[in-house]
C-alpha cells in the first residue's frame, strides 16, 4: 500500500519545471553535409531542415530574386515525380515542402509522423536533390511575381519595404536590388538550375532533425537518402558584404496614388549578428519596442501597431521601425517618434524594464514548444556552437542595466536614422515639405541590373 | 488487491465533482461553476506552460445598427484595465508580458476569444486578471478616444491591401438584409469613431457573464487546482444573462442566381465562387467541409491540382470566407488570374469539375489520402497548447461539447463519395451560385 501511494503521490505531483535543451548529435557525411539530430518532445513525430548557405547575398547582377526562385523549383517535381505526384506525395505524409529564400540562407522543411519518416525523408531528400527545373512552372511563377510585385501596385507596405532596402544598400548590394519584369523575364530554367548547383551542395548545408525518434535509424536515413548527394562545387565561402552607414537624419519618398494612408520605415544599424553587443543590445531593443508601441498606439492613438525589429533569425544587422498611419497623421508621427526617441536614448532604462526585457528574452526558449522554433533556436549557420547555446539562458540573467545602456548609446542614436515614406503624394505634400533634403523614388528607380 | 482498490475508491470520492476524458491523448476534465462558467482542463504536462482561453458566445452577429464594429472595438477595450487593474494603456498586456505571457484576443462573428500563453506558476494571476474584467471592466472616455482611432487604423490597414480592398466591395452585395453576418466583423469607420462610453457599457452588460463564456486551460496544471483557482477567481461573478432569444437567419439558399462586376486596382483579374453552406449544426456541415476542401482549398484539391499546378491559369485560390458558424453561411472561393486573357476557360473547368462531381462522385483514394493528412495534422498540432485549446474551445462553443473536438475528423472518416454526391447535389446548384468578376480597373 505504501509503495503504491507514494507511486500515486509521485504521478500526481510529477511536472517538469523548466524547458530542457536537447542532447544534440551531430555527424558529417562522407560528401561533407553536417547533420544536427535534435531529440525533442514526446509526440511521435520528427521535422526536418536543410539550411542551405545561400540567400539574397549571393545574388549577382541580373540573378535578383534566384534564391527564392531555386528555392521554388525545390516544389515543381522531379525526374520521378512530377509538380502533382509530389504534392500528392507529401499531402499523404501530412506535410508540404516550405521552401524560403532570406538575405542569408535559404530554409527547405517538412515534417513526417515518426512512423513514416523513412519515407517523408525519401521524399524530401528527392525534391531538394534532383528539382527537375520545369519551363513551364517557372514561366508561370515568374509571371505571377510580375503581377504581384508592380512597385507603381504594390501596398505601400511592401513599397516601403522594397525600396527602403534599396535606399539603404544601393542598387550595388545585392541586399538592395530588387527583382523587376525585364530581368525576371530573362531568367531561364538553365540559369536557375546553374544557381542551384553552384549554391546548393552537401558542403554549402546542414541538415537537421528534430522531435521523437531513434537517432540510430535515423542516422541510416539519413546515410541512405543524403549520403549519395554530390555537387561539383563545395562550400561557398562568406559572401562579404558591405555594412552601411547611417550618420544623420534622412528622408526619402516613394509615391502610391490614391493611398488611404502612409507607410513609414525607419531604419537604423544594430549589432553584427556575431557581435558581443548582440544580447544586450536585443534586451535595449525590446524595451523600446515596448516604449514606442505605448507612447504612439497606446497613448496617441496614432496607428494600429508599431514595432521595432531586428531579426537575429535572418542574420540582419538592420533594425527596422514600422508602422501605418493617416496621411494627415504623418508629420506628427514623425515628430512624436523623435521625441520618444530622444528621450528614450536620454534617460536610460529603469529596473523593471530589464526585468521586463530578460522575461521576453529567456520566453525566447522557454515558451518553444514545437521542433521547427527548436530548429531555428539552434540554426547552426547562425550559432555554429550548438554548446554556447545552451548556455543563453544563463547570459541572459546576466545582462546587466549598464551593458543594455551601453547598446542604447551605441545604436540608438535619436540623430541619425533613414526613414522612407510611402503613400499618396497629393494627400502628403504639405507635410512632405517638412522633410529636409527628401530623396523622392520613383517605380522604376529600382529598374536596375548594378 | 481488494485493500488497494479501496483506497483508490476513498481516492476518487474524496475529489470534487468532475467529468474526466481525454483530448489528444491527454486527460481533460470538466466542471462548472454554480454562475454558469464552464471549466475545461487538460492536462499536458510536458512543457512548463498553460494556455488560458475565455471563450465568450458573443461577436459582430450580436450588433445593432449604429454600432457596427462593437463586438471588436469592445475586445479592445478589454485590454485597458478594470476594477482591480487599474492603469493608463493595455494594462492587461503589460501585466502578462512582465511575467513572460504571449497574450492576444481575437473576435469573428460568432465569438470573442480572449488567450494567452504563461508559464504555469501564473495561472492564478491571469485568472483573476481574466474574472475581473469579465465581472468589473472600467470604461473611460478617454480611453474609448485612444482606443477607437486605434481600431480605425486597423480598419484602414485592411483598405491598404488591395485584395482586402476588393473583398470590401464585394462583402457589401452579399448578404440579405437582417442576416447575422450582413457586416463585417470590423464595422463601419463612421460608427467605429463615434462609439460613447455608454454604447460600450450596454454592449459589455449584455454580452459578458459567466453564464456566456468558456474557461479552457491546457497545460501544465492539474485538474484539481486549475478548478479551485477558477472557483476562486470566478466564483464571485454572479451576473447572468438571459438565454439568447432565436435568430432567425434570413434564407441564403432561397437567394436567385446573381452576377456582380467589380474592379480591382491591382494587375489581376479575380473570378469569385460563391455558395451559400450550412451551419456548424447541420448534419450536412462535414460532408460540405470536406467537399469544399476536396475541390477547392487542401493544397491538393482538384481545382488547385488542375487550374493551378498542371494547366497554370490560375495564381492562387483564395479562400474568403470562415469555416466555421452558427448560422448559414456564404463560402467565398476567389480565382486569381493574370488579367488577361478572360476567365471563361478557368469558369468551364471549374463547372466540369463540379458536373464530374454531381454525375460520378469524388475517388474514394481522395477522400482517403485527405483523412490521412487530417490525421498526421493532428499529431503535429499537439506539440501546442495553443492549439489544443482553440480545437476544445471550438467544440464547446459549436457543439457545447468539447469532447467533439475531434468530431469532424470522425464524421469524414464516416464519409464516402455518394455523401458528397448528394451534398454537391444539394448545395452547388447552379441555381444558387453566386459569381462576382473581378476586373483590373487599369
Amino acid at each position: 500500500m505504501k509503495k503504491i501511494f507514494l507511486s500515486l503521490l509521485l504521478l500526481s505531483t510529477q511536472r517538469i519545471s523548466a524547458q530542457n535543451f536537447p542532447e544534440i548529435q551531430t555527424f558529417t557525411l562522407k560528401n561533407g553535409l553536417r547533420v544536427f539530430l535534435l531529440p525533442f518532445g514526446q509526440i511521435p513525430s520528427c521535422s526536418v531542415q536543410l539550411l542551405v548557405n545561400c540567400g539574397r547575398k549571393n545574388e549577382t547582377p541580373g540573378q535578383q530574386d534566384y534564391s527564392q526562385l531555386a528555392a521554388d523549383c525545390l516544389g515543381f517535381g522531379t525526374a520521378k515525380y512530377n509538380q502533382t505526384q509530389l504534392q500528392s506525395a507529401l499531402f499523404r505524409l501530412g506535410t508540404s515542402l516550405q521552401a524560403n529564400a532570406g538575405e542569408q540562407f535559404t530554409s527547405i522543411q517538412a515534417a513526417f509522423s515518426e512512423k513514416q519518416l523513412a519515407e517523408g525523408l525519401s521524399v524530401f531528400s528527392e525534391a531538394v536533390l534532383h528539382p527537375a527545373f520545369p519551363e513551364k512552372d517557372i514561366k508561370q511563377s515568374i509571371s505571377q511575381l510580375i503581377d504581384f510585385n508592380n512597385p507603381d501596385k504594390m501596398d505601400i507596405s511592401d513599397q516601403a519595404s522594397v525600396f527602403s532596402n534599396f535606399w539603404l544598400f544601393g542598387a550595388g548590394s545585392p541586399l538592395g536590388r530588387y527583382f523587376y519584369k525585364d530581368q525576371l523575364m530573362k531568367v531561364t530554367a538553365d540559369s536557375l538550375r546553374e544557381f542551384y548547383q553552384f549554391n546548393f551542395t552537401p558542403r554549402n548545408s546542414r541538415l537537421l532533425l528534430c522531435g521523437h525518434f531513434d537517432a540510430a535509424a535515423v542516422q541510416k536515413m539519413v546515410e541512405q537518402y543524403f549520403g549519395p548527394w554530390t555537387a561539383e562545387f563545395g562550400e561557398v565561402n562568406g559572401v562579404v558584404l558591405d555594412r552601411p552607414v547611417i550618420s544623420k537624419k534622412e528622408y526619402a519618398f516613394i509615391p502610391h496614388q490614391g493611398a488611404v494612408q502612409c507607410a513609414l520605415e525607419w531604419m537604423k544599424m544594430g549589432p553584427d549578428p556575431t557581435s558581443k553587443d548582440l544580447l544586450a543590445f536585443r534586451a535595449a531593443n525590446q524595451i523600446f519596442n515596448d516604449v514606442i508601441f505605448k507612447e504612439i498606439r497606446e497613448k496617441g492613438g496614432k496607428t494600429y501597431g508599431i514595432s521595432s525589429s531586428y531579426s537575429v533569425a535572418q542574420a540582419s544587422p538592420v533594425i527596422r521601425i514600422n508602422t501605418m498611419v493617416r496621411n494627415e497623421e504623418m508629420y506628427n508621427t514623425i515628430r512624436l517618434f523623435d521625441t520618444t526617441l530622444q528621450q528614450f536614448y536620454a534617460r536610460g532604462i529603469t529596473d523593471a524594464e530589464l526585468k521586463n526585457a530578460k522575461t521576453t528574452l529567456r520566453n525566447n526558449w522557454t515558451m518553444i514548444q514545437e521542433p521547427e522554433a527548436v530548429m531555428g533556436f539552434f540554426n547552426p549557420l547562425l550559432f555554429p556552437r550548438a554548446d554556447l547555446r545552451k548556455n543563453y539562458l544563463q547570459l541572459v540573467d546576466g545582462l546587466t542595466a549598464d551593458e543594455v545602456n551601453k547598446a542604447i548609446k551605441k545604436y540608438l542614436n535619436p540623430d541619425s536614422y533613414k526613414l522612407l515614406i510611402a503613400g499618396d503624394e497629393n494627400a502628403l505634400a504639405s507635410s512632405l515639405q517638412h522633410l529636409p533634403g527628401l530623396i523622392r523614388f520613383h517605380a522604376k528607380d529600382i529598374q536596375v541590373n548594378q | 488487491m481488494k485493500k488497494i482498490s479501496g483506497f483508490l475508491a476513498a481516492l476518487l470520492l474524496s475529489l470534487p465533482g468532475f467529468a474526466q476524458t481525454t483530448a489528444f491523448g491527454y486527460p481533460t476534465f470538466t466542471q462548472t461553476l454554480t454562475n454558469g462558467l464552464k471549466v475545461v482542463v487538460c492536462e499536458k504536462k510536458d512543457n512548463p506552460l498553460v494556455e488560458c482561453e475565455v471563450w465568450y458566445r458573443t461577436g459582430s452577429k450580436d450588433e445593432w445598427d449604429g454600432v457596427r464594429g462593437m463586438a471588436h472595438m469592445f475586445e479592445h477595450m478589454m485590454f485597458r484595465g478594470s476594477r482591480n487593474y487599474p492603469g493608463d494603456g493595455d494594462v492587461f498586456i503589460d501585466s502578462l508580458e512582465s511575467f513572460g505571457g504571449q497574450v492576444n484576443a481575437y473576435t469573428t462573428f460568432d465569438r470573442t476569444v480572449y488567450h494567452e500563453t504563461i508559464p504555469a506558476d501564473k495561472l492564478m494571476n491571469v485568472l483573476k486578471m481574466e474574472a475581473d474584467r469579465m465581472g468589473n471592466l472600467t470604461l473611460s472616455q478617454q480611453t474609448l478616444d485612444v482606443e477607437r482611432q486605434v481600431v480605425g487604423q486597423e480598419l484602414r490597414n485592411g483598405q491598404s491591401n488591395w485584395f482586402q480592398r476588393m473583398q470590401n466591395q464585394v462583402y457589401d452585395h452579399l448578404y440579405p438584409e437582417g442576416h447575422p453576418y450582413r457586416v463585417d466583423v470590423i464595422g463601419y469607420l463612421p460608427q467605429i469613431v463615434n462609439f460613447t462610453t455608454t454604447q460600450c457599457q450596454s454592449f459589455y452588460d449584455k454580452f459578458y457573464a459567466p453564464n456566456n463564456a468558456v474557461l479552457v486551460l491546457v497545460g501544465n496544471v492539474d485538474h484539481a487546482d486549475a478548478f479551485a483557482k477558477a472557483q476562486e477567481a470566478f466564483g464571485p461573478i454572479t451576473k447572468q444573462l438571459p438565454p439568447p432569444p432565436p435568430v432567425l437567419a434570413p434564407d441564403l439558399y432561397s437567394d436567385t442566381l446573381h452576377q456582380q462586376e467589380y474592379s480591382v486596382d491591382f494587375p489581376v483579374q479575380i473570378y469569385g465562387y460563391i455558395i451559400p453552406k450550412p451551419a456548424a449544426t447541420d448534419s450536412d456541415f462535414f460532408a460540405f467541409l470536406l467537399l469544399k476542401d476536396l475541390l477547392f482549398d487542401n493544397e491538393n484539391s482538384l481545382l488547385r491540382t488542375k487550374l493551378i499546378d498542371s494547366l497554370q491559369l490560375v495564381y492562387a485560390l483564395q479562400n474568403g470566407s470562415d469555416d466555421w458558424s452558427l448560422y448559414p453561411n456564404l463560402c467565398q472561393e476567389y480565382f486569381i488570374m493574370p488579367a488577361a486573357p478572360g476567365n471563361v476557360k478557368v469558369k468551364k473547368i471549374i463547372a466540369a469539375e463540379i458536373n464530374n462531381i454531381l454525375d460520378d462522385g469524388i475517388d474514394e483514394t481522395r477522400i482517403a489520402d485527405y483523412l490521412d493528412n487530417l490525421k498526421a495534422r493532428e499529431l503535429k498540432a499537439a506539440y501546442n497548447v495553443e492549439n489544443i485549446a482553440s480545437q476544445l474551445g471550438m467544440a464547446e462553443m459549436y457543439f457545447h461539447d468539447f469532447n467533439q473536438y475531434a468530431r469532424m475528423r470522425e464524421k469524414m472518416e464516416t464519409l464516402h463519395s455518394a455523401d458528397l454526391q448528394r451534398v454537391a447535389k444539394k448545395y452547388f446548384d447552379p441555381a444558387r451560385l453566386r459569381v462576382v468578376n473581378i476586373k483590373p480597373s487599369y
